[in-house]
């Protein structure tokens, strides 16, 4: 586990490895209406941390992390800024390109694991189908490599997991494939979209002990988007606070849980806490 | 406690109800469902024996994982669905023996808000209709009046005038809620099961909505059996904790007490596992804690093993364990703890078994 200290060393050397430049954009509406979602969202990623994103609903937090992707909804067009991944811009417009940084360099694991895994396919398929497109592997050899993957993932049995299908795997354990699919080319940008929404306590904390974990590990940059300020707490070394769209505060865990400037987060923190509420 | 003038409607004589008595009971409740292919001959036992009083103007959280069995019980207490054996009784009227056609009349006395706002709402009823539904049901008043409640009820959950006419789709999720709370206030009830109230709301929203249901009990005097996973709220709003796993109460008492001396290893996992939004250098302590504390997943819940229940995740597990299962013991008055190798390792002379409904 990188040390605070560490995590801020590396930013300074190296630099971050993903960053997001006054990020503007919208939604057309059926009648030609531009409505602005994203406004100048600027932060930074920096590398071998766990850097989390939260804001409430609506705050557009889940829509910068698929812009970073490029797999924002058709209907959502930028106006203005720039991902830079690595040093360079992204360009999310050219398909063919960034098919080639997804599930390779940048990875993302969704909400629903039992929802954004195909169910028609078994888990070992379509964990071994992302190495052999990326890596160029045999199929034996890509099986192989996503069992040992399972296995890292603290998925038990991985033998005899690899080859059921995703209704036969629990909330938890779904995750965990999700994790494995996205980790087995070893990316070095992990993007989390609430990993642990609608998981039980004891799960979602074996799962992000897990990413913990690995992130360490692995030298794995981390982006977790949430609503949870007590994830938040216990996991992460950087936080980027949205709401409505706009970025309000940026600065390491202990700033911004212990003396947060802006007013918004103050008041998030305060909720999170229950303050307003009469005993 | 009476209800302030206004919202109850006057034909309505609120029950003789000093603070602080039993105002639900409930003891042996079970629920076993058919399991496997075809309705196969497999049990699911989702409720096995659970007992516990509700005292007015008290607020007792039940908390678990998923399949613990804690909406069941919700349920069945409400006798949405049958329990297959055990007694609810509700202000000295037994729900569990009375005929289906009598139940609506009870409900007068026990509502339920439900988790999920979108689908416990009628899409095709306004808010007004969803409100009067209940007023039309249990009372005799002329329309007028009807409509005079519903913006009577509005307005103390904090809903406007114009609302009224909206319909549920119309409005964001806090405000839904608004509507369930304000139909379940309809009625003037003594007993409100809350099923998960604030599960899906940003925690802005959660807060006022908790607030809500504060003030309400306050000035009504209320009892809430609060079914949550979300422990923070649990620590803030609950006066006592019932803690359940696999369809068992593993431990109960004040909630200061379990969150402070927590005796069962589920009740400490689970308190272990809840992420608290302070700032800790310690992470890593509470991460390797919380480790050795559980492992794996909770069991499936059809053709339970005899014993108690967390053995196959248990880190202090003893051959006795899987005997039998392990009752509640008073660990300090009102404390109960179904613990035996806990119990045993902390406080050697307390190893009389009570009854615990006291």
């Amino acid at each position: 586990m990188p040390t605070l200290t560490g995590a801020v060393r590396s930013f300074v050397e190296t630099g971050p490895i993903l960053e997001v430049v006054d990020y503007s954009g919208g939604f057309t509406s059926g009648a030609g209406e531009f409505t602005p979602v994203l406004k100048r969202v600027a932060f930074s990623v920096p590398r071998a941390a766990f850097t989390a994103i939260v804001g409430e609903t609506g705050s557009g937090k889940t829509l910068m992390a698929l812009s970073i992707l490029g797999i924002a909804p058709r209907s959502f067009r930028r106006t203005a800024g720039s991902v830079r991944f690595q040093g360079a811009d992204l360009v999310p417009d050219d398909d063919k390109a960034m098919r080639r940084v997804r599930g390779a360099q940048i990875s993302m694991v969704f909400q629903d694991a039992r929802a954004s895994l195909n169910p028609v396919f078994t888990v070992g398929y379509q964990i071994s189908d992302v190495c052999r497109l990326h890596r160029h592997v045999g199929r034996k050899e890509a099986w192989q490599m996503a069992e040992n993957m399972l296995e890292r993932v603290r998925v038990p049995e991985p033998g005899r997991r690899m080859r059921q299908y995703p209704h036969e795997f629990s909330g938890g354990m779904a995750q965990r494939a999700q994790l494995a699919m996205a980790l087995i080319c070893h990316p070095s940008l992990l993007v989390l979209d609430e990993p642990t929404t609608g998981l039980d306590v004891t799960i979602q904390a074996d799962i992000l002990d897990l990413v913990v974990d690995l992130t360490a590990s692995e030298g794995l940059s981390t982006l977790l988007i949430t609503h949870d300020l007590g994830i938040v707490a216990e996991t992460c070394d950087f936080v980027v606070v949205m709401k409505e769209g706009e970025v309000r505060e940026t600065g390491t865990c202990e700033q911004v849980m212990t003396a947060p400037a802006s007013p918004y987060t103050q008041q998030l923190l305060a909720d999170s806490r229950l303050a307003g509420v009469p005993r | 406690m009476s209800a302030p003038a206004g919202l109850v409607p006057t034909q309505v004589e609120p029950g003789p109800l000093a603070g602080g008595d039993v105002v639900l009971r409930v003891s042996g409740l079970r629920k076993e469902f058919r399991a496997g292919r075809r309705g196969g001959a497999k049990k699911l036992t989702a409720v096995d024996g659970v007992s516990f009083n509700l005292h007015a103007g008290e607020t007792v959280a039940l908390v678990g994982e998923s399949g613990s069995g804690k909406s069941t019980v919700a349920r069945c207490i409400a006798r949405l669905i049958e329990p297959t054996s055990g007694e609810v009784v509700l202000d000295d009227v037994v729900l569990t023996s009375m005929a289906k056609r009598d139940l609506p009349r009870a409900y007068r006395h026990l509502q339920m808000v439900f988790q999920d706002p979108n689908s416990s709402l009628n899409p095709r009823m306004s808010v007004r209709a969803i409100l009067e539904e209940p007023l039309r049901l249990h009372f005799d008043m002329s329309r007028s009046e009807r409509d005079q409640r519903a913006r009577q009820l509005a307005e103390y959950v904090g809903l406007s005038a114009q609302q009224l006419d909206r319909y549920p789709r119309q409005l964001s999720g806090g405000q839904r809620q608004r509507v369930g709370i304000a139909r379940a206030l309809a009625v003037g009830p003594k007993v409100i099961l809350l099923d998960e109230p604030t599960a899906s709301l940003d925690v802005s929203v959660r807060g006022q909505i908790l607030s809500l249901f504060r003030r309400t009990q306050d000035e009504k005097g209320l009892a809430y059996l609060f079914i949550t996973h979300d422990l923070e709220v649990v620590r803030h709003f609950a006066d006592r904790v019932l803690v359940m796993y696999l369809g068992g109460i593993v431990e109960e008492g004040p909630t200061a007490e379990v969150f402070e001396h927590p005796a069962h290893p589920y009740t400490q996992a689970l308190l272990s596992s809840s992420p608290v939004a302070e700032y800790t250098r310690g992470n890593e302590h509470k991460r390797s804690k919380r480790r050795l504390l559980l492992t794996g997943e909770i069991p499936s819940p059809i053709d339970l093993p005899t014993g108690c229940r967390l053995v196959s995740r248990c880190p202090f597990v003893q051959p006795s364990c899987s005997s039998v299962v392990p009752p509640l013991r008073a660990i300090r008055p009102g404390h109960l703890s179904a613990c035996p190798v806990l119990l045993a390792a902390t406080n050697p002379n307390s190893q009389d078994e009570i009854s615990f409904v006291a």
